[in-house]
C-alpha cells in the first residue's frame, strides 16, 4: 500500500511541474464564482434600496434565493466547459509522460507499479480539481453567510453542485486517460480525446442527417435521446436538460439521479479501462501514432465515415441546384478519398502508405457506400412500415392543419402526442396505411402532372405505440383532395381519444391556473382575465361546444375567433406581487393581466353560440369587421403575373395601395371581399385567391395594427383587376 | 547476478535483441560494448524492467525484474539522454529519487555535487550536457543500489572526470555490494573502468570475457632471431593469433602467459625479444578476426 507520507512527497515534485493548472482553474473559477456572485447580490441588493423599507429584506432574500438555487449552484454552461477543460488538461498533462520514451524510461525503471504511478497521476489530477472547487465554494458560502442566505436548502444545493460537477471531472477525465494510453503522442491524444468524449454526439447528428435525407418518413422527436449516450458530452447534455423543469426554473437536483448513476458507471468503467491500458501498453510504444494496431481499423472507420457523410451533407447543401443524391454522393466519395489517405499518413507518417492497406480502404468504402445504398432505396422498409395491429397499443396523430394548439412550455407537439392515445379506430388504421403508401412517393418522386388524380398533400405526424412500450414516429403526407382521406380525417376528428389528445383544454391540468383569455378575431383582439369561478365556467362550457365540433365545420366555416387560454405556472413558488415597484416573474404581459404562458390555436365556430354569449357577458364584442374609417392603407401585392425577361421567366411584382383618405369607396369594397389570414385554415385555402396578398394598415383602440389578408375567390372588385392590368404594362 | 537467457525483443520489425544471453556477476563492472543498434540500450531498459523481453527470461539475482518493484530498489538506471523534472535542481532531483528510493545517501550526495564542481541550485537544464551526466552518475551512485546500470554515460566525460568517477566506483566497490554495467560503443572509455566486457552486435553476444584474463592470457611479443630457421622454429612452438614481420623484425601475438611465452621464445636465441602491451582495443581485433568478424567495422 503506497503510504501516505510518500504519496504527498511525490505530489510535491508533481504539483511543481503542474501548478499553473490548480492555480489557472483557481482563477478562473473565482471570475466566475465568487465575482458573479458578489455582483448579483449586489445588483439585488440595489434593486431592493428601491422598496419600502420593511420590504428590501424580503425582496432580496426572495431574489437571492431563487438565483442561488436556480442559476448559482445550477450546473450551466460556463462551469460544465470549465470542468471539461480543467478535466482534459489534467489528463493529458499527468499522463504526458506516457508519449516520451526519455521520460518513460525513468518513470518505468523506478521502483514503483505501474498501477501505482498510475493511481498516484490519476489521484493527483482529481485534487489539483476538486481543492481548488472546494475552496470556491466554501468561500461562496461564507458570502452567502454575510449576505444572510445560508439556508439548509442552499448548502444542499452547493453539497449537489459539488458532487454533480465532481462526476462529470471524473468522467471526462477518465475518457481522456483511455485516450492518452491508446495514442502515442499528444495532438494524437487531443484529437482522441475530442473524439472519445462526444463521439455519441457525432452519431447523433449523422442519424439525424441521414435519416432526413433519405427516409421521407422519418420524424425526429429528440435527436439527442434518439441514440445512446455513449459518450460523455452527450450523456451531461442529457443530464442538464433533464435537470431543467418544465418550467426551465428549478433546477431538481434529485430528478438527474439515473444520470448520475450513469456518468458514475462510465467514469468507473473508463478509469478501469485507462489502467488496463496503461498496463497493456508497451514502453516501447512512446511515440506511435496509435499503440495498439487493433484499434486501428475502428478508429479509422470513427472517422473516415463521419467524415465521408459530412462531406456530402456539406456538398449537398451547398449545390443549389436539388439533384437528389447526386451531390451528396459525391461529396462522400471525395471525403472518403481525402480522409482514407489522411488516417494513413497519420498513422505511418509516410505519404507513401496511403495505399498500405488496400483491405481496410475497400471494407470503409463498401460500409460507407452500403449505408448510403440501405437508406436511398428503403431497404428494410422503413417508410412503409406500419406497425401490426396485434401489436399495437395506440395512435397518435398530429394534423396541424386540422388542429394546431400550441404554446406554454410542454405544449409542443410532441406533448400533443404524448397526450393522446387512439384505440380501436379503423379509419385512422385506414389514413395510416394510405399515409404510409403516399408519402415515400410524394416526396421522392412527385407524381405524374398528366395523371387525371389530383393531389393535395398535408403532412402529418404519428406516434405508434406498441404493447411493448416502444414508441414509432413517422411523418406521412396526406391527400386531401381526396374525398375517402377527407372522410378518414372526419372519422378520427369525430373520436373523443383524439380531441381529448388534440386540446389541452378538455383535460384537467391541475399545474395550470388559467387566469384569463386572449381573443383575436379578424381585425380585433381583446384580453379577458377571469376570476377563477367565470374561468371555470368559461372552460366548461367551451369544452362541451368544442366536443360537438365537427370536421366538417372546420372545412366549410370561418372561426369567429381565435381564443387563448392564459395561464400561471401552478407549480411556481411564486413571489410576492405586493412590490410597488414592478417586478413580475412572469413572462408575458396582456394590456390587462399578466401570465406565464398561453394555450393559443383554439377557435370559436359560429355553431359555439353559448361560448360567444359567455363572452358578450362578458364584456367582449366579437366582430371581425373593421370599417373604412378605422383603415388607413391597403396595400396589395399581386405575384401572379409572369413576364418574360432576357434571365427568363420571372414572376413580377404588382403592387398597388389605396388609402382611406383617397379611395373609401375602393377600400370599402376590398374590405368586404377579404378574410384575414389567422381565421383561414388550409381547407379553406382553395376558397381564398392565391398570390393576391392584402396588406391593411388601420387604427383600433388608439394603436396602429397591421393585419394580412386574403381576396374570397373569385371577389376582387373590378377597378382592382383594371388597375392591375395597367400595373403590369 | 544478472542472468539474462535467450533474450528476444522485436520493435515492430526490426530484432533489436536476438538470443542473448549473458550472465553479469556480482561486484564486478561490466562493460557492454557494441555499435549504434546493437542491443545495449535495449538490454539495459531489460535488465532495470522498463521493457518486456518478447522471449527468454532475465532474472536479478535469481527474481524477475519486470513490474518488481521491490528488486528494483536495488537498480537505479541512467539512460543515455537522461530526462530531469522541468525545472530541476541538483537539490530537487535527490529529492525525487529519496522518494523513490530509500538508502538514497543525501549528504554524500551534497558533498561529491560540491566535489565535482556543480552549483546543488542552479537549474539542470542550463547544465552542460557533460555536467547532467556527472549528475546522473552522482545520483546513480548515491542511491546507494546494488546495480548502477549506465547508458553511454561515460561517452562525453572528460579524462579527470572518467578517472574519478573510476575511483568512486572502486570506492563503492570494495566497500558494498556494487555491480555497475556499463554500455558503450567506445573501447576505449571502458578499458579503464570494466573488469568484464561482453560485446553486442545486431542483437547478439558476440563475446563476453573477463578483462584481465583477456589481457593476461594474450601478448604481442617484438622480437628478431638469427635466422630464418630458428625463426620458424620458434613460430611454431607458439599459440600464434597473429604475426606480422617488418623486415627482421617479428610482431607476434601469441595466446598464453607472458613467462610462458618468454621461455619458449628465448630457448631459440633470439636477438631481441620483449613484451609489449597490448590495448582493450587491439585484444578484441584480435579476438574477434579469430571468429572471422572484421571488428574494425563494428566498433570504429
Amino acid at each position: 500500500m503506497m503510504s501516505r507520507n510518500s504519496f504527498f512527497k511525490r505530489m510535491k515534485y508533481d504539483l511543481e511541474q503542474r501548478i499553473w493548472l490548480p492555480v489557472l482553474f483557481f482563477i478562473i473559477s473565482f471570475l466566475t464564482m465568487e465575482i458573479v456572485l458578489i455582483s448579483e447580490f449586489e445588483a439585488l441588493w440595489s434593486r431592493a434600496t428601491r422598496q419600502t423599507e420593511m420590504l428590501q429584506a424580503s425582496f432580496f432574500a426572495e431574489r437571492a434565493h431563487d438565483f442561488l438555487l436556480n442559476n448559482f449552484w445550477a450546473p450551466n454552461v460556463g462551469s460544465l466547459v470549465l470542468t471539461i477543460a480543467v478535466a482534459a488538461v489534467s489528463g493529458l498533462s499527468g499522463f504526458a509522460f506516457l508519449h516520451s520514451a526519455k521520460k518513460l524510461d525513468v518513470y518505468h525503471s523506478l521502483p514503483i507499479k505501474r498501477e501505482r504511478l498510475f493511481l498516484q497521476q490519476y489521484i493527483y489530477g482529481i485534487l489539483y480539481y476538486i481543492v481548488p472547487l472546494l475552496l470556491h465554494v466554501i468561500i461562496c458560502l461564507g458570502i452567502c453567510a454575510a449576505n444572510g442566505m445560508l439556508s439548509g436548502a442552499v448548502l444542499g444545493q452547493a453539497l449537489c453542485y459539488v458532487l454533480v460537477q465532481l462526476l462529470i471531472y471524473l468522467v471526462c477525465y477518465a475518457v481522456i486517460l483511455v485516450a492518452v494510453c491508446l495514442t502515442g503522442n499528444t495532438i494524437i491524444s487531443v484529437l482522441g480525446s475530442a473524439i472519445l468524449l462526444t463521439y455519441s454526439l457525432v452519431v447523433v447528428l449523422l442519424k439525424s442527417e441521414l435519416m432526413y435525407k433519405f427516409l421521407v418518413t422519418y420524424y425526429e422527436v429528440d435527436s439527442l435521446t434518439g441514440v445512446p449516450a455513449f459518450t460523455p458530452i452527450h450523456l451531461i447534455t442529457n443530464m442538464v436538460y433533464a435537470l431543467e423543469s418544465s418550467t426551465g426554473k428549478y433546477l431538481m437536483y434529485g430528478d438527474g439521479l439515473v444520470y448520475y448513476v450513469k456518468l458514475l458507471v462510465m467514469a468507473v468503467f473508463c478509469t478501469a479501462i485507462a489502467l488496463f491500458l496503461y498496463k497493456k501498453r508497451p514502453t516501447e510504444a512512446a511515440g506511435r501514432t496509435m499503440i495498439f494496431a487493433i484499434t486501428e481499423p475502428v478508429a479509422k472507420l470513427m472517422v473516415v465515415f463521419p467524415v465521408s457523410i459530412l462531406s456530402g451533407y456539406l456538398f449537398d447543401s451547398v449545390m443549389t441546384r436539388n439533384n437528389g443524391v447526386g451531390w451528396f454522393v459525391f461529396g462522400c466519395i471525395f471525403g472518403f478519398i481525402v480522409s482514407c489517405p489522411l488516417m494513413e499518413i497519420i498513422y505511418r507518417k509516410d505519404v507513401k502508405a496511403v495505399l498500405k492497406h488496400p483491405l481496410q480502404l475497400v471494407f470503409n468504402g463498401v460500409f460507407l457506400l452500403a449505408v448510403i445504398g440501405v437508406l436511398h432505396f428503403d431497404v428494410f422498409g422503413y417508410d412503409t412500415y406500419i406497425p401490426k395491429e396485434s401489436k399495437l397499443e395506440s395512435y397518435a396523430v398530429s394534423y396541424l392543419d386540422l388542429v394546431n394548439v400550441y404554446g406554454g412550455y410542454g405544449n409542443s407537439r410532441e406533448s400533443r402526442l404524448s397526450n393522446m392515445a387512439i384505440t380501436d379506430n379503423e379509419s385512422v388504421r385506414r389514413l395510416l396505411e394510405h399515409a404510409a403508401e403516399v408519402t415515400r412517393p410524394a416526396r421522392t418522386r412527385g407524381f405524374d402532372a398528366d395523371s387525371e388524380k389530383e393531389y393535395n398533400f398535408s403532412s402529418i405526424v404519428v406516434k405508434y405505440r406498441l404493447n411493448s412500450g416502444r414508441e414509432i414516429y413517422r411523418s406521412y403526407n396526406i391527400n386531401t383532395a381526396d374525398e375517402q382521406v377527407m372522410q378518414w380525417v372526419s372519422d378520427m376528428y369525430d373520436d373523443m381519444e383524439y380531441k381529448m389528445g388534440a386540446y389541452p383544454i378538455l383535460t384537467e391540468n391541475p399545474d395550470r391556473n388559467y387566469v384569463g383569455i386572449l381573443l383575436q378575431y379578424g381585425y380585433h383582439s381583446e384580453d379577458i382575465p377571469l376570476p377563477q369561478e367565470k374561468m371555470e365556467r368559461f372552460i366548461e362550457t367551451y369544452q362541451q361546444e368544442l366536443l360537438t365540433l365537427t370536421f366538417d365545420e372546420i372545412r366549410n366555416e370561418y372561426p369567429v375567433a381565435k381564443l387563448s387560454f392564459a395561464y400561471r405556472d401552478a407549480r411556481e413558488e411564486g413571489l410576492e406581487e405586493t412590490y410597488a415597484v414592478m417586478e413580475t416573474v412572469s413572462y408575458y404581459e396582456s394590456s390587462r393581466f399578466t401570465y406565464d404562458w398561453e394555450e393559443y390555436g383554439y377557435e370559436i365556430y359560429p355553431s359555439f353560440t353559448q361560448t360567444i354569449a359567455l363572452l358578450e357577458e362578458y364584456g367582449a364584442n366579437i366582430v371581425n369587421e373593421i370599417t373604412p374609417e378605422e383603415v388607413v392603407s391597403i396595400r396589395i401585392c399581386d405575384y401572379s403575373r409572369e413576364v418574360n425577361d432576357y434571365d427568363g421567366l420571372l414572376t413580377k411584382e404588382i403592387v398597388l395601395e389605396y388609402t382611406a383618405e383617397e379611395h373609401p369607396e375602393k377600400v370599402a369594397l376590398i374590405l368586404t371581399n377579404v378574410m384575414p389570414n389567422q381565421m383561414v385554415n388550409s381547407f379553406k385555402m382553395e376558397a381564398m385567391e392565391p398570390n393576391v396578398d392584402v396588406n391593411i394598415t388601420y387604427y383600433i383602440d388608439g394603436q396602429e395594427r397591421y393585419e394580412s389578408c386574403q381576396f374570397y375567390i373569385d371577389s376582387m372588385p373590378e377597378f382592382l383587376i383594371q388597375d392591375m392590368e395597367e400595373a403590369a404594362q | 547476478m544478472i542472468v539474462a537467457t535467450h533474450l528476444h525483443k522485436k520493435f515492430g520489425d526490426v530484432e533489436a535483441l536476438k538470443d542473448v544471453s549473458v550472465t553479469i556477476k556480482k561486484g564486478e563492472v561490466f562493460g557492454l560494448i557494441g555499435t549504434n543498434g546493437a542491443g545495449k540500450s535495449t538490454f539495459l531498459r531489460m535488465a532495470c524492467g522498463v521493457l518486456k523481453p518478447d522471449e527468454g527470461s532475465l532474472l536479478v539475482d535469481d527474481v524477475s525484474i519486470y513490474e518488481n518493484p521491490e528488486m528494483k530498489q536495488n537498480i537505479f538506471y541512467i539512460s543515455d539522454d537522461q530526462f530531469y523534472l522541468p525545472n530541476a535542481t541538483p537539490i530537487s532531483m535527490m529529492g525525487f529519487y529519496q522518494n523513490y528510493y530509500p538508502e538514497f545517501n543525501r549528504e554524500r550526495f551534497l558533498t561529491l555535487v560540491e566535489k565535482f564542481g556543480l552549483n546543488p541550485k542552479r537549474k539542470i537544464h542550463t547544465f552542460s550536457k557533460g555536467m547532467k551526466k556527472q549528475l546522473s552518475v552522482l545520483l546513480g551512485i548515491c542511491a546507494n543500489t546494488k546495480y548502477l546500470f549506465c547508458d553511454e554515460t561515460f561517452d562525453g566525460l572528460d579524462p579527470v572526470m572518467r578517472q574519478t568517477v573510476k575511483s568512486i566506483f572502486a570506492g563503492e566497490l570494495s566497500e558494498r555490494d556494487f555491480t555497475p554495467v556499463v554500455a558503450s560503443h567506445n573501447l576505449r572509455e571502458l578499458e579503464d573502468i570494466c573488469d568484464h566486457v561482453g560485446l553486442l552486435h545486431k542483437g547478439g553476444v558476440l563475446m563476453q570475457k573477463d578483462l584481465e584474463e583477456m589481457k593476461l592470457n594474450i601478448h604481442t611479443i617484438q622480437c628478431v632471431f638469427e635466422n630464418e630457421d630458428l625463426e620458424r622454429a620458434a613460430i611454431s612452438a607458439l599459440n600464434l593469433v597473429k604475426a606480422e614481420k617488418r623486415g627482421r623484425l617479428n610482431l607476434l601475438t601469441v595466446r598464453g602467459k607472458k613467462e610462458d611465452i618468454m621461455n619458449v621464445i628465448n630457448t631459440f636465441s633470439p636477438l631481441f625479444a620483449e613484451v609489449l602491451p597490448l590495448s582493450l582495443e587491439e585484444i578484441f581485433i584480435s579476438e574477434t578476426e579469430v571468429v572471422g568478424y572484421d571488428v574494425k567495422k563494428l566498433i570504429f
